[in-house]
Formats: structure tokens, C-alpha cells, sequence
């Protein structure tokens, strides 16, 4: 069976704020990150926003902090300074912040509502590591894949094999997408990682999951971001540059990697892109600015395939060429990535979306890259069981 | 002379580093059994006739339930060790009768052959199909055996009948010397199941209610084939994936052994789950692959009986059923990946 082709949404909203805490290991708990992205997306609206304006809230969380499983989008509303407020928690594993943009989207889209508010929150670091364990292996299939030895590092291990194998791609490839992410990331003061690294010091980093090594891995941070959806009628009392919403695409896929027929790629992803392009009205070649799903290293160069801005094993070409760099033909992943800004799971597909706020309205200060076009969100829920991809302008 | 036709298999510890390896810390008694049954049915299709199990050894049998997921067919189970009954009387009876049988017989640990100095140490298991569908052929030799199996070790039992070798196409086994003759045991790692507390994690655990349900997938690599698309799907979960439907499907076994590896990765320390932890502590780093069994069908496994480095894209591979990790005090078993000279 195709697995269903996804839709696109077609309606426009637009994001007039975005806030970001410091990523990474932080003293912080749950409550006071999400009370600290909330509050730099309200300051952020030019013509000031009050906490009233917003109609509805969104939560993107996975375990929240390990405690709070159930109803935690209550404490989005209480962080707010409004309780009442109607919100509701997204669960999409890594591609929570993603799909839960694209659920406050539809909300504006709709006449449902004005504003709509998307935190995306996790706390990695409270936890031991036993437990941190447990829920970063919760959202893989766990019926076969955990029962055969695997967590996400292992399943993306796997899918690194067959691929670098299928195509003859060299070990340095994956090691050059580190090298950009660390470079970008020494530019984004919110960042996990803030330092450069080489390509040999990725190279000969401890193995994880061969033939990934511990620098091909997205560390484990505490962080939240925030975006304030706004429709496009209500984006002009917030400002005179929002941030368009152009199209948004989603798909699924089959929970355990043996239920497909290769690990070359995110079938997800690319059902979830030409949704979203179509929506959107433009070829991935429109494009000037990607946020990619770089979980793992091997996931950029997937994701490159995927999102069509490099052709089927070609993505390891594009890389090494340096096309992917800020200064390059199409940069990639400015803000530092998964990889080096950190992966706080519920917090990165609305990450996303505040770096690309920033970018297009040309505020991203260091890091800043020319944008002449159209940016793309692209976010996985694990290893490709469900995919969101947003595509933004500046109208 | 009782006639019938007798089908038998062994599965006897294997050799690592020219020693030999009296089953790993993921083999025990259920494991060596079901390699044996697996073994002695090939290539016998799944069969869904009632069969009779009579087990032997020094464990207590298994639950009929888990026994007939082994064997893909309806098993009614009878602990003839525990009643105290021998091999041969056991043997006899069943080649006397008219429903096809099962024996079964297992040690665990050299100790339980201590006491018969003639057997070398090992462990291991044996079974035996006896079906009366063939009267044509006599049972082997089974007067001479009878003395042979007054023990309930599987080596008494294939040593007494192994040497008959009758004509080509009897029997189906994979036994030759006694491989662990002259060696001496390795020391078992960890037999005993981890106790708590254990951080079997909450949540991502399979509950033990849908384990039994998956077994026939898990164990036994049942798939679903379509009757209506003819599409077949793995594991079997009642919806085709070919045509989406939820029906008609039969189940379909799938082969147990020669898969193609096509993707592979090492696991190191803090890449595993959780309920892996004591494994990682033990014996280190393990590998997981993706094989290909069929050509619409792949399986993710962990490798077991071989070094991570030793398995790599293009391998073949066979499959065992061995212990996974215990939960809730029980332990769970799925199929590993084994290298396929190692396990002929």
C-alpha cells in the first residue's frame, strides 16, 4: 500500500513573534523555560503583544521534565499569566514543535482564532541517564527495534550503513556536517555548543552506533522557543514584517524502519515537502535558507534528498562542497542545527521556526545569512515515522 | 519393531575461539529446545494437527502455549522427566502409537550429566519427530538404543540413535562427532535472570499480554499473506500492507535462516536501551542488523554467538530464538541474527 499522500494546508498565517532560551545543560527546570520563551516572544512583537491577545496555546513536549506526563499544557497557560487560556499538548516525538506550528496554523487559518501561542519545551538534564534513556527510546517502534537492541542512534547507525554503502559516500561527509553545524553554532549565543570542531576530532570521536561516533550525535539539552501565529489579517496590528506562513505539509510512515523498503531516505519527508511546496506554490529550488532535522549527521544529508535540494546520494556531494555553509548557494542549518544548538525534542520544530523568523527579517546578527527567497522547516518525529515541513517568506 | 519414521535434530554448544561455549548468557533450556524443534521440523511446512511434546530434562517444561508458538501448530504437553519416566520407555510408547509425537530432550550445564562419565560434559538439546504416516521405515536400531536411553541427557539419546544412520532422506540432523569431546566448559556467563532493581523502563516495555500475542511474529516469524492482493506483511498484525485491508489473511511462515544483511551498526556503551544495561556490562558492545529474509520482507535483530565486526553488509545470516531481557521477572525472547556457518 502508498502510504496516503499528505495534504497541504494552502492557507497562510503568519508569525509575528518568536522568543528562544539559552540551549543546553541549564539550571532551569520546565516552568521557568517555557516562562522565559513566552515572555521573549511577546516582547518581540514590534508593536508589543499582550499576554491577552492570545486565544489559544500549544505545548510541543515529549516527557516535559520526566514528571508532568499528563495535561502539561495547562502549565503552558499558567506560565502565560493566563489561566484559562484553552491550550493543548502536541506529541509528535522530535517533530512535536513542528507539527504543533502547524496546528496553531490551522487554528488561524480557520477564523478559529487570532493568535495563537506554540512553546516548544523539553528538560533533558534532571533526569538520570537510565531515565533520560527510556524516553529517548520511547518513540521509536518499540516492539521490534527497541527489542532488537536499538534506540535512535542505532536505527539512524543502521540507515548511516546502508547509505554510505549504497552510494559510496565517504565517512567525511557526515563528519563535514558536523564541522558547518559547530561552525554555525559558535555564532548562535543560544546555543549547546558554542566551539569548532574538525573534521578529524569527529572522526576519531568514541563510536555511539557505527558509523556514527559521538560528534555525529545530537547532544542532550534543555531548552524551549516560542512563535506567536498570528492570521494574516490579525499579523498587521503586531507588525510591518511578519513572517508568511506559505505552506505547510505533514505526512507519516510506518513506526519501525523494517516495515520499509529501504533506509534511504524519509518517505515521510518527502510526501510532507512536495505537500508543502505545492501548498506553497514553489519548487525546492525557490529556496534560500534551510532548517534541517540533523538529529544525527546522517539525517541532514537525508533530509537535503528529501526536501529535493540535492539529488538521491548527492547530498554528501553538496555538503563536502561547501553549498551548505552560511556563505554558501543554500545555507543549511545557520543557527547551529540539532547538532550543535541542541535537540531539546519538543523544543527544536519551533526552534526552527524562531531562526527563520530571524533570519528573514534579517536580525539573526553573527549568524546572519542573505535570504533572497523562501526558508523551509523540516522536522522528524524519530527516524521518519512522521514529518512536518513549513515553508515561510516574507511575503 | 516399532515402525514409523523418526525425524531428529541436535543443537549442541557451539565453538568460540576453539573452545567450546556451553551456550551464552542469552541460551537457556526453552532456547536449546526450540533450536532443536526448528531444526528437527525443517523443512517441515507449519502443520496445524494437534502434537504431543513429551519433554525431558532438568528444567520443567515450558508452557504448552510458548512450545506450540515454537512449532507453529496446537501442543498438548507432557513433563516426562518429572514423571519420573525414561527415554526409551517414553520413545517406545510413542512409536507404538498413531499421532505423530514430539520428544524433546535438554540438559542445562555439565552438572547434570556429571554422574555418567561416559558422556562428556555439555549441554544442549535434541528432538525427535516420530510419525507413523511412514510405516515403511523401522525406527532405527531402537533395541540397541533402549540401553542408551535409560539417561535423559540429548547426548544418551543421540549417541544411541545417531550412529544407526539409516538410508538418506530418514532423517534430517545436523549432528556429526560430538563437538565438545575432550573440551572443557567455559564458564556461563550470568544465567540467572537480573534481579531487581532492574531498570526495565516504563512504557517502552512490551506488556507481557501482547508479547504472547506477537509471539508467532516474533518467534516464529509468522507473516500475514493477503487473500486478497496476495501481498505478504511482517510482523503479522492483521492489516495487509499492501492493500490496507484487514482481511482475509493467512498466516505464512517465513524462512528462519539464510538472510541477507543489509544494513548493520555496532552498539556501544550508552547507545543500548535500558533493559540492555547488564548485557553491555557483560560482554560489551553488541551488533544489531537489518536482514533481509525475503525479498519483501526485512527483520532488525541483534547479533548474537559472533564479534560486531565480524558481520557486515552483504553477510548472510541465520536466525535463533534466544533470551532478549527479563520484565516483570519474566524473560522475553525474540529471534538474533547469528552467522550462517556458525550455526550449520
Amino acid at each position: 500500500m502508498t502510504v496516503r499522500e499528505a495534504t497541504g494546508v494552502g492557507h497562510r498565517a503568519a508569525i509575528v513573534g518568536a522568543g528562544h532560551t539559552r540551549f543546553g545543560a541549564v539550571p532551569e527546570g520546565p516552568r521557568a523555560l517555557v516562562r522565559s520563551a513566552v515572555e521573549g516572544a511577546l516582547a518581540s512583537v514590534d508593536r508589543g503583544c499582550d499576554r491577552s491577545s492570545v486565544d489559544r496555546g500549544y505545548l510541543a513536549t515529549l516527557g516535559f521534565g520526566g514528571w508532568q506526563i499528563g495535561n502539561s499544557s495547562a502549565v503552558l497557560a499558567e506560565e502565560l499569566g493566563s489561566p484559562g487560556l484553552p491550550t493543548v499538548r502536541v506529541e509528535n516525538a522530535c517533530a512535536s514543535g513542528g507539527f504543533a506550528v502547524q496546528e496553531a496554523v490551522r487554528a488561524v487559518s480557520s477564523g478559529g482564532c487570532d493568535l495563537a501561542l506554540v512553546v516548544g519545551l523539553e528538560k533533558m538534564t534532571d533526569v538520570t541517564s537510565a531515565r533520560r534513556r527510556y524516553w529517548l527510546g520511547v518513540s521509536g517502534d518499540t516492539e521490534w527495534e527497541r527489542q532488537a537492541g536499538l534506540t535512535f542512534a542505532g536505527v539512524y547507525g543502521l540507515i548511516a550503513s546502508q547509505y554510505l554503502a549504497r552510494f559510496s559516500v565517504p565517512r567525511e561527509a557526515l563528519a563535514e556536517v558536523a564541522v558547518k553545524a559547530h561552525e554555525n553554532g559558535a555564532l548562535n549565543p543560544n546555543a549547546h555548543f558554542q566551539k569548532r570542531v574538525s573534521r578529524e576530532q569527529v572522526l576519531s570521536s568514541p563510536k555511539v552506533a557505527d558509523p556514527l561516533g559521538l560528534y555525529d550525535c545530537c547532544p542532550v539539552t534543555d531548552g524551549a522557543a516560542a512563535v506567536l501565529v498570528a492570521s494574516t489579517e490579525a499579523a498587521r496590528r503586531f507588525t510591518d514584517t511578519p513572517v508568511f506562513v506559505d505552506g505547510t505539509g505533514a505526512a507519516s510512515d510506518y513506526l519501525a524502519v523494517q516495515e520499509r523498503p529501504d533506509l534511504l531516505g524519509f518517505p515521510a519527508s518527502r510526501r510532507a515537502a512536495s505537500a508543502a511546496y505545492r501548498a506553497a506554490g514553489c519548487s525546492p529550488e525557490e529556496l534560500s535558507l534551510v532548517e534541517a532535522h540533523d538529529c544525527f549527521t546522517i539525517a541532514e544529508l537525508l533530509a537535503l534528498e528529501d526536501l529535493g535540494v540535492a539529488a538521491r546520494g548527492k547530498a554528501g556531494e553538496l555538503t563536502l562542497s561547501g553549498a551548505t555553509r552560511r556563505d554558501g548557494r543554500l545555507p543549511v542549518n545557520p543557527d547551529g542545527g540539532l547538532k550543535a544548538k541542541g535537540h531539546p525534542i519538543g523544543a527544536t520544530g519551533v526552534s526552527q521556526v524562531y531562526e527563520i523568523f530571524q533570519q528573514l527579517r534579517g536580525a539573526a546578527g553573527a549568524r546572519q545569512v542573505r535570504v533572497a527567497g523562501k526558508a523551509v522547516a523540516h522536522n522528524v518525529g524519530g527516524a521518519g515515522a512522521t514529518a512536518a515541513v513549513t515553508v515561510f517568506s516574507v511575503g | 519393531m516399532p515402525r514409523g519414521f523418526v525425524r531428529a535434530a541436535a543443537y549442541l554448544p557451539r565453538f568460540t575461539d576453539g573452545r567450546c561455549r556451553l551456550g551464552g548468557a542469552d541460551e537457556d533450556a526453552f532456547t536449546l529446545a526450540a533450536t532443536a524443534l526448528e531444526r528437527a521440523a525443517h523443512p517441515r511446512p507449519q502443520d496445524d494437527r494437534t502434537h504431543r511434546v513429551r519433554w525431558f530434562g532438568p528444567t520443567p517444561a515450558p508452557e504448552p502455549s510458548a512450545l506450540a508458538a515454537v512449532l507453529g501448530s496446537p501442543v498438548r504437553l507432557s513433563d516426562e522427566g518429572r514423571e519420573g519416566r525414561s527415554v526409551a520407555g517414553s520413545l517406545e510408547e510413542a512409536a507404538s502409537g498413531r499421532a505423530p509425537e514430539w520428544l524433546v530432550a535438554v540438559t542445562c550445564g555439565a552438572r547434570d550429566l556429571a554422574g555418567t562419565p561416559a558422556e562428556p560434559p555439555g549441554e544442549g538439546a535434541v528432538a525427535l519427530f516420530i510419525d507413523e504416516t511412514d510405516a515403511a521405515r523401522p525406527i532405527p536400531h531402537l533395541p540397541e538404543a533402549s540401553e542408551g536411553l535409560t539417561r535423559t541427557g540429548p547426548f544418551a539419546v543421540l549417541w544411541a540413535l545417531g550412529p544407526a544412520r539409516p538410508e538418506p532422506g530418514a532423517w534430517v540432523g545436523d549432528w556429526g562427532e560430538d563437538p565438545t569431546r575432550g573440551l572443557k566448559p567455559a564458564p556461563r556467563a550470568s544465567p540467572e535472570p537480573p534481579t531487581p532493581p532492574y531498570t526495565v523502563s516504563q512504557g517502552a516495555f512490551v506488556p507481557t499480554a501482547r508479547d504472547e500475542e506477537s509471539r508467532p511474529s516474533r518467534w516464529r516469524f509468522l507473516a500475514d499473506r493477503c487473500r486478497g492482493c496476495g501481498v505478504r506483511t511482517f510482523p503479522a498484525r492483521g492489516r495487509c500492507h499492501g492493500c490496507g485491508s484487514s482481511g482475509p489473511l493467512a498466516p505464512e511462515p517465513l524462512p528462519l535462516e539464510d538472510a541477507e544483511v543489509v544494513a548493520v551498526t555496532t552498539i556501544a556503551q550508552g547507545g543500548q536501551p535500558t533493559e540492555f544495561d547488564p548485557q553491555v556490562e557483560t560482554s560489551g558492545p553488541y551488533g544489531v542488523v537489518l536482514a533481509q529474509l525475503a525479498p519483501d520482507i526485512r527483520v532488525t535483530m541483534m547479533v548474537a554467538d559472533a564479534e560486531p565486526e565480524g558481520i557486515r553488509i552483504g553477510s548472510r545470516v541465520d536466525t535463533v530464538l534466544r533470551r532478549l531481557y527479563p520484565t516483570e521477572g519474566v524473560w522475553r525472547y525474540g529471534r538474533k541474527a547469528v552467522p550462517r556457518r556458525l550455526s550449520r
